[in-house]
């Protein structure tokens, strides 16, 4: 790989030894990927091993470990960096009655984590949608993990940014670079797969849940071939484009969808394709929509104990919607039901009274967690039962499922009726 | 005995020789393998129970999640984590992964490495020359 003059001094180790492992893995990692050179990036959205996935025992030691390699030497970023919610707020597992052990356990992990990437300057975002506080534009080169992250910027902002690992993430934000291949090149961004909605499916109607359902189900049938979804409304909302992007993540693994009309990339369909033939049609209708809401679900037991909304995290209309349908009721008292979003934006949802209609309903509103999957998934003490669980997102029915977990999936609405009478009804 | 010397990409330096363990599943080291004990736990994989600890591991291609690197780093520190990688392609994943657990790996050999390596060989993976030796188990 061709290096430039500062990625040489990186990789001498005269900006200290953390960068030095820095810019090595970047090259080992391009160079599998057979990039010629490193870009410049603009900015980039790292992932904590230590607050996102192991949080106690020895695994979040070896975690630290892991991240103190890296960070060796360093002072600062070298570019504005956003971070990837925590798994579990201490005092949530307060009231889910972990052990107070394990509570200390989490809140040392975690002091080490605000402490470790504070001193390098990362805005200390917490969530999974960055781009609700540090958006990007067409043709910017980002670094990065975090699947819904990398889909929203290359797919409705037109940045450029390829689906990193967690330990590269923490590379480009340490040296500011990234191996130029992937999705910074214009050639490896068109679609491959047309999408096409049946007669049966309005989208003006969908549901949330719907737009879950459907990029969940493309995901599975394209693999690895970038969509083009056509005939989707040109004003469909952020929360909607977010439900659109985050499913695919999961189901398939990809980096970037098309929407025509409203990714930047594709005003047509032709230049979405730029200029091939499209190497396979998907047809969605009612029928694959419904089989994917039932292959999502993994519950049989009608009692629940959890519901979470905020996967990922919610918007403020969305908030709105929350606390219209909770207005003047109360949930179940065995319910724990979560909102999980960003903190600027809970900040402002309580300014608009909107968070305590949702309090005084029984729920709660968190701000920086991954609160719709992570924490039920890994690190629960033992001996701890999680339960039934319900949801609205494809992201974290699918985790939890994975995990074992029993999840009930369906709409918004579905899910707060859920909350209210303690258990999930069948119509 | 005779060996044969496959030439490929060195993705993760470091030289190790050991028995081969020969998987024909993609892997992502963070869900289809426990991180704490090594062994094979992908419910669809007919390898599962197998334990890829102090093995040559040669597979087609990993398939990790964005935190699927920080899988096979677990695995090392646990100390059960695979002597050596030999891949057809690499994904970056796991190369990230070799890497941050300082374990020898070894891709785009000049021969499919499936064609040549059986379980049981005792194989010599070399990631700084980006060469593979393979000497055939005795029948």
């Amino acid at each position: 790989m061709k290096l430039a003059a500062d990625e040489e001094r990186m990789l001498a180790g005269e900006l200290g030894p953390g960068v030095q492992r820095a810019i090595e893995l970047l090259i080992a990692v391009g160079e599998a990927y057979e990039a010629e050179e490193m870009i410049d990036i603009s900015s980039s959205h790292i992932l904590s091993p230590e607050m996102q996935f192991w949080n106690t025992g020895q695994l979040s030691r070896w975690a630290r470990e892991l991240v103190a390699e890296y960070v060796e030497g360093a002072e600062t970023f070298r570019v504005p960096v956003t971070i990837n919610p925590i798994f579990l707020e201490p005092k949530i597992a307060e009231r889910l009655g972990y052990p107070q052990s394990y509570i200390e356990e989490m809140r040392e992990s975690l002091a080490y984590g605000m402490k470790t990437y504070g001193k390098l300057g990362v805005i200390p975002t917490y969530t999974c949608c960055p781009f609700y506080i540090y958006p990007s534009r067409q043709g910017e080169h980002l670094g990065g993990a975090e699947s819904v992250a990398v889909l929203f910027n290359n797919s409705v902002f037109g940045a450029m940014v390829n689906r990193e690992s967690g330990p590269t993430a923490l590379a480009t934000a340490l040296t500011g670079k990234t191996p130029l291949y992937g999705m910074h090149l214009p050639e490896n961004r068109h679609g491959q797969a047309i999408i096409e909605l049946k007669d049966d499916l309005d989208p003006r109607t969908f549901t949330y849940a719907d737009y879950n359902a459907l990029s969940y189900y493309v995901g599975k049938m394209v693999v690895d071939k970038i969509p083009i979804f056509l005939g989707l409304p040109k004003n469909m909302s952020i929360a909607q484009l977010k439900y659109l992007c985050a499913p695919l993540g999961v189901s398939a693994g990809l980096p970037m969808l098309h929407a025509v009309g409203v990714t930047p990339e594709a005003p047509t369909v032709e230049a979405a394709l730029g200029g091939k033939k499209a190497e396979m049609t998907v047809e969605v209708g009612k029928k694959e929509i419904n089989m994917t809401f039932e292959e999502l679900r993994s519950a049989s037991e009608r009692v629940i104990n959890y519901v979470f909304l905020g996967c990922p995290h919610v918007t403020i209309p969305e908030i709105k919607e929350i606390a219209r349908l909770l207005q003047g009721k109360k949930i179940n008292s065995d319910v724990i039901f979560i909102v999980g979003t960003a903190k600027p934006l809970r900040l402002l949802a309580q300014e608009m009274g909107l968070v305590d209609i949702i309090q005084d309903s029984g729920a709660m509103v968190v701000s920086g967690m991954c609160s719709a999957g992570s924490f039920l998934r890994r690190g629960v003490p033992e001996g701890f039962k999680v339960g039934v669980v319900a949801t609205n997102a494809a992201k974290a029915a699918h985790y939890l499922q994975v995990g074992g977990v029993q999840v009930w999936f369906g709409t918004m609405q579905k899910c707060i009726n859920a909350a209210i009478k303690g258990k999930w009804e069948a119509a | 005995m005779e060996s044969i010397t496959l030439k490929g990409r060195g993705a993760s330096k470091g030289a190790v020789e050991g028995e081969a363990l020969v998987i024909h599943d993609t892997i992502a080291f963070l869900s289809d393998i426990s991180i704490t004990e090594g062994i094979i736990t992908c419910p669809q994989s007919k390898f599962k129970g197998q334990s890829v600890s102090d093995k040559i591991l040669i597979f087609p291609t990993g398939k990790g999640s964005t935190a699927d690197p920080y899988g096979f780093y677990m695995l090392k520190k646990a100390g059960k984590a695979p002597k050596a990688v030999i891949n057809v392609d690499a994904n970056p994943t796991t190369v990230a992964g070799a890497i941050v657990s300082q374990t020898p790996m070894v891709y785009k050999l000049d021969k499919n490495p499936f064609d040549i390596i059986e379980t049981g060989d005792h194989v010599l993976v070399d990631g700084n020359k980006g060469i593979v030796v393979v000497t055939k188990r005795e029948t």
